[in-house]
């Protein structure tokens, strides 16, 4: 049996980070919070994780940051993206950035699950 | 007697007599006989000095009367008649020497001039009289001969003075010849600068020149009262200077009955033209004040109130000094003194607001005015009794046709016009001012709302961000929750924790909602005791997102144990989350600089605490200085220029003070502002 599919989720908000993982998990993957993209980058094991689910409003390097820097370094790993701004160009620069999926918040909760599905399969 | 070399004497007008070098009366003409009431033959003989008992009037002048010897002198002594009355004579004396040089006798022409000193201290009289009236004016004195306009007078043989009267009146150049006909014999120094004279000589001629044609009948009612034996004729007239200007001249002639005979008239002018523009002053302000009376935009009330003041003073004298209690034991009195007051003149805006057409509808029983507050002006008698200059409350007095108008009601009665028995009142009509307050603060406050709501629009990102967070995350915990029961075996305790946390993030977001109403909806202050270290932390975190997006960094320096202050918590983070915004506004498209908020506290002194809110921004340009704190002042395209307005209101409402300087210690511009602590203001139950 294959190892559960790793999610990366990285988010400033602890309560919606917390509600994320729950939700990923009862998908049945595997989830680690992070609470900044920092905090990600800095935990020595970017390349395990199979998707990146990334806040873009967020202290430090913002969503869109984090997504153009996996692009570059390690495009392998889809990055979905979610926001509470309501800029209507927000959607194009995260797409720019390499979001490979784009969410508004508050966001259908299968939604997301469904953007995972596609991106990379279903959980062992 | 022909023959006689001293016969000639005798048609002298003057008196004239001689002494021998031994004092002796040798000559005594008829005019002495006149003067001194002396026949020749008791003067003759006589020791000339001690028979006319002469008296010098400063032993300096007898002194040199005793040199006579040595020519000639002239001055004035004093007499008395053989009736035994005093006389002023101007004496000359002149020594008569022989043929070999030696001293043969004195004459003396001596000149009877007491009815010019009786009527020249008459004049002084007077003048000392305008002298107190007018202040420091002293007089010019004319002496004149005015025996040519009395021939003029005779000859023209009129039966009565009416006649004489009518003819004057009639005949100007008659007048203005008689004029010509009035010789100055002498006038004084001040008379010379008076009249623009370059030299007394230039004066002495006759008086036509100084009486312009206006005057004409001035001077005419001069003669008329010369000629009817008056004592004194005195006029205010205009009189012409040397230079053909006029000036207003008060005119007294003396026509001391002595004199008549022989025409001899002492005039004194006094200037009055500075007395003329006092009363030219005068009337400008009395219509001044009529005008200001009538148009006033307050309504002004002229009472007449004589007959209450003589109530009042009878009252007094019957020994009353409490008007209070006196009032209380007599129920109809206060309804007596109203009768004793009546409207005398009331303005335009009198008229309008109490619906009278004219004065003639303001003239009713006063009760009529104050049937809704009879206290107000039993108030106004008591202070009245009491002394009082002024009295003033606020009240209701009644329209003609019965409505209550609210004002205030003022009344002066200076002394001053109390002797004449007048009282002032002005009503002013607080209705209009009531209702225009009313206005100023619902604009005021729809402004404030209207800068709420605009700073909130502004923010409606931030808002909108904050309220998602907590609306996303129960959005996926229930999503999560689904999943798990939709397992074939559900996991009851993963969906619990789910519930939980669901739980918690909508009571965030109702707190989220909560305060965002908080500070939209309008609503009475609600003063607590609060931490400003607290109202900076809410406002920061409400801002968080915005200054996240804007990459602002924030350093706070809070005073760790401040006491809390006395305020209402959601204007306190308005004012916060303004100056905040203001800071970041300011810093935004400044590219170079690392834009940085320092939010600071402190205690000024035990009482006040100190907050200020730095930016790293250009600052604040120095001709916007001024203007800052002014309403609708903005540097921004959109920006409504209230926000700093209404901080500076409610600081300023909270009993503290806002100001503006760039002594930022990161750079930009600084926004200061104090609050009184907690403990010093007083607590509302």
């Amino acid at each position: 049996m294959a190892a559960p599919l790793l999610i990366s989720i990285v988010d400033d908000d602890a309560s919606l980070r917390e509600a994320l993982v729950r939700l990923v998990r009862s998908a049945g993957y595997e989830a680690r919070d992070f609470g900044s993209a920092e905090h990600f980058l800095a935990c020595g094991a970017v390349e395990t994780f199979a998707c990146v689910i990334t806040d873009i409003q967020m202290p430090g390097l913002s969503g869109l940051e984090l997504g153009r820097l996996l692009q570059q370094e390690i495009p392998r790993i889809p990055v979905i993206m979610i926001t509470a701004r309501a800029e209507p160009n927000l959607k194009d620069e995260a797409h720019a950035s390499g979001a490979a999926c784009f969410l508004r918040k508050p966001f259908e909760p299968n939604a997301l699950i469904d953007c995972l599905e596609r991106l990379i399969g279903l959980p062992a | 007697m022909t023959g006689d070399p001293e016969a000639i004497l005798d048609l002298a007008a003057e008196s004239i007599f001689t002494r021998g070098l031994d004092g002796r009366i040798l000559t005594w003409n008829k005019a002495s006989e006149e003067v001194y009431g002396w026949s020749k033959q008791a003067a003759i003989g006589q020791h000339a000095q001690e028979f006319l008992k002469t008296a010098f009037s400063d032993p300096a002048i007898e002194a040199q009367a005793q040199a006579i010897e040595h020519g000639a002198w002239e001055g004035e002594i004093t007499r008395v008649t053989e009736a035994g009355k005093t006389l002023h004579i101007l004496a000359r004396w002149s020594v008569r020497c022989g043929a070999d040089g030696a001293p043969l006798d004195i004459v003396e022409t001596g000149r009877d001039v007491t009815a010019l000193r009786t009527s020249e201290a008459a004049l002084r009289y007077s003048e000392h009289r305008y002298h107190n009236l007018f202040g420091a004016m002293a007089a010019s004195f004319w002496e004149l001969d005015f025996s040519g306009v009395v021939r003029m007078v005779r000859g023209l043989n009129l039966p009565g003075f009416a006649e004489l009267r009518a003819h004057l009146r009639d005949h100007p150049a008659f007048v203005r010849e008689m004029m010509r006909a009035t010789r100055v014999i002498d006038v004084n120094q001040h008379t010379v600068g008076l009249f623009g004279a370059a030299e007394k000589e230039q004066l002495l001629g006759n008086v036509e020149p100084f009486w312009p044609p206006e005057s004409t009948q001035d001077y005419a009612e001069g003669v008329l009262q010369a000629m009817s034996r008056n004592a004194n004729y005195t006029t205010e007239c205009k009189l012409r200077k040397a230079d053909g200007s006029t000036f207003d001249a008060l005119f007294t002639a003396a026509y001391p009955p002595q004199t008549a005979g022989k025409g001899t008239v002492l005039v004194g002018v006094i200037d009055i033209t500075a007395r003329k523009k006092a009363f030219a002053k005068l009337e400008e302000s009395e219509s001044r004040y009529r005008s200001l009376f009538y148009n006033m935009p307050v309504s002004l009330w002229r009472m007449d109130s004589s007959r209450l003041i003589a109530v009042l003073a009878d009252l007094r004298r019957q020994g009353v000094t409490d008007l209070d209690g006196y009032m209380d034991a007599h129920p109809g009195f206060l309804a007596h003194t109203m009768n004793c007051v009546e409207v005398a003149e009331v303005n335009q805006s009198t008229l309008d607001l109490f619906g009278a057409r004219d004065l003639a509808d303001m003239k009713i029983p006063v009760e009529r005015y104050w049937k809704s507050s009879p206290q107000t002006f039993r108030n106004l008698i008591v202070a009245r009794f009491r002394g009082d200059q002024t009295f003033e409350e606020e009240t209701q007095m009644n329209a003609l046709d019965g409505r209550p108008i609210d004002g205030l009601f003022t009344v002066a009665f200076p002394p001053a016009l109390n002797e004449l028995g007048i009282s002032l009142n002005a009503f002013v009509d607080a209705t209009e001012r009531v209702r225009a307050q009313q206005m100023l603060q619902r604009v005021q406050a729809d402004f404030a709302h209207a800068s709420r709501v605009s700073m909130l629009g502004e923010l409606t990102a931030s808002i909108a961000h904050e309220v998602n967070q907590p609306l996303a995350a129960i959005a996926t915990n229930a999503g999560a929750g689904m999943r798990w029961l939709d397992r074939p075996v559900p996991n009851v305790d993963e969906v619990r924790a789910l519930t939980g946390s669901i739980l918690a993030d909508a009571r965030r977001a109702a707190d989220i909602i909560a305060r965002v109403r908080r500070m939209a909806t309008r609503r009475d202050t609600g003063m607590a005791e609060l931490s400003v270290s607290e109202i900076i932390e809410e406002s920061l975190r409400f801002l968080s997102h915005e200054l996240q997006a804007r990459g602002v960094s924030v350093s706070l320096e809070l005073e760790s144990g401040a006491p809390p202050v006395w305020g209402d918590r959601t204007q306190l983070q308005q004012v916060l989350v303004n100056l905040v915004v203001n800071a970041v506004q300011s810093m935004s498209g400044t590219g170079a600089r690392r834009p940085a908020i320092r939010i600071e506290t402190a205690l000024a002194d035990p009482a006040t605490l100190h907050c200020c809110v730095e930016d790293s921004g250009p600052g604040i340009g120095a001709d916007h200085f001024g203007r800052l704190f002014d309403s609708f002042f903005t540097t921004r395209q959109d920006g409504m220029g209230m926000g700093l307005r209404i901080c500076r209101s409610i600081i300023e409402a909270h009993g503290g003070r806002i100001e503006a300087d760039n002594d930022a210690r990161i750079g930009g511009a600084r926004f200061s502002f104090t609050l009184p602590v907690a403990k010093d203001v007083p607590r509302r139950q």
